[in-house]
């Protein structure tokens, strides 16, 4: 048994690289990053402080759909909301240390769930664009494809915690104290 | 890898399809700007050994691209043909798992048994 947080082995049980180390998750934040910096300036379009958007493709198909009724269904502009989510994956990829898919399951399943349902959202919008107003955005196509290269990458990550709280299960103890990491029944479950 | 790697390039020629042939059917051209950007999501998320499996959503969406041109009643015979046979293709290579080469203490499905790999894995010591 672990004494320490810091003595638990990083690999997961049955696998052969750590899913919660550096060089797996910083790929994921950088995308989520540049998919933040896009949503951002698709946002301060729709919200009027630039007056054009860059489309080199599709005439004047970003303009249609970012003016489109589906963009401004909700108070505020579609795009802003993506910035957040994306925003959101970014604090959810950085935050907890090497072993976060044992110490702390939290953040790993709200990371899964941050990029997993972002995803599908891009992958709607995407639908909507021809179905509904004939017309393509490049930068909405973009993002798209950003959030879509995300869910992959950082899936394997949720398995990991989902696995060990599979074993918390079993062995009796609680899972809500292991759900958000309290340091007796994560050093106590291997 | 590579059949999902096909898969995606057939979901993006999915998409981008009625646009470049000029489709003259709307449901044809509608189909496809539906279906092509969930195969390519499905098949791009499964390039990832650990989310694999996702790949094999594409089997019924492949089965719905051979007939769609007799239920949605498309017109254009190279819409039909075109269409069918991108059905066939993704259907075929979305059951290709391909090599899995690394572990993932039994993956998806462990969650679901009662002895899963990641456990007894722990229990040997490995």
């Amino acid at each position: 048994m672990a004494e320490t947080k810091n003595e638990i082995h990083p690999i997961p049980p049955g696998w052969d690289y750590n899913p919660s180390s550096w060089d797996q998750r910083i790929p994921i934040v950088v995308l989520a990053a540049v998919g933040m910096f896009i949503a951002l300036y698709l946002g301060i379009y729709q919200l009027d402080i630039i007056t054009t958007v860059w489309e080199p493709f599709f005439g004047d198909g970003s303009t249609t759909i970012l003016n489109s009724k589906i963009s401004h269904i909700l108070p505020i502009p579609d795009a802003l909301l993506g910035a957040f989510s994306y925003f959101l994956d970014v604090a959810a990829g950085i935050i907890g240390g090497t072993r976060r898919w044992r110490t702390m399951p939290w953040m790993v399943i709200v990371f899964g769930l941050a990029v997993g349902p972002l995803g599908i959202v891009s992958i709607m919008l995407v639908v909507f664009q021809p179905v509904l107003f004939d017309a393509w955005c490049t930068l909405c196509l973009a993002s798209a494809v950003i959030s879509i290269t995300m869910i992959g990458p950082a899936m394997d990550e949720m398995l990991a915690s989902l696995q060990y709280m599979q074993r918390v299960k079993h062995s009796g103890c609680s899972m809500w104290k292991a759900f958000w990491g309290v340091e007796d029944v994560v050093l106590k479950v291997a | 890898m590579w059949a999902q790697i096909v898969n995606v390039v057939i979901g993006i020629w999915i998409m981008a399809s009625p646009g470049i042939l000029n489709y003259p059917t709307p449901a044809a051209a509608d189909n496809n700007h539906i279906v092509g950007p969930l195969i390519v999501t499905f098949a791009f998320t499964a390039i990832w050994e650990a989310t694999r499996t996702v790949g094999k959503w594409n089997i019924p969406l492949g089965l719905w691209l051979i007939i769609a041109p007799w239920i949605l009643d498309f017109e254009d015979n190279t819409e039909i043909v075109g269409e069918m046979a991108a059905g066939i293709v993704v259907t075929a290579l979305a059951m290709v798992k391909g090599k899995i080469e690394q572990r993932f203490g039994g993956g998806w499905s462990s969650l679901f048994s009662k002895h899963p790999e990641h456990k007894k894995a722990l229990e040997k010591g490995k």
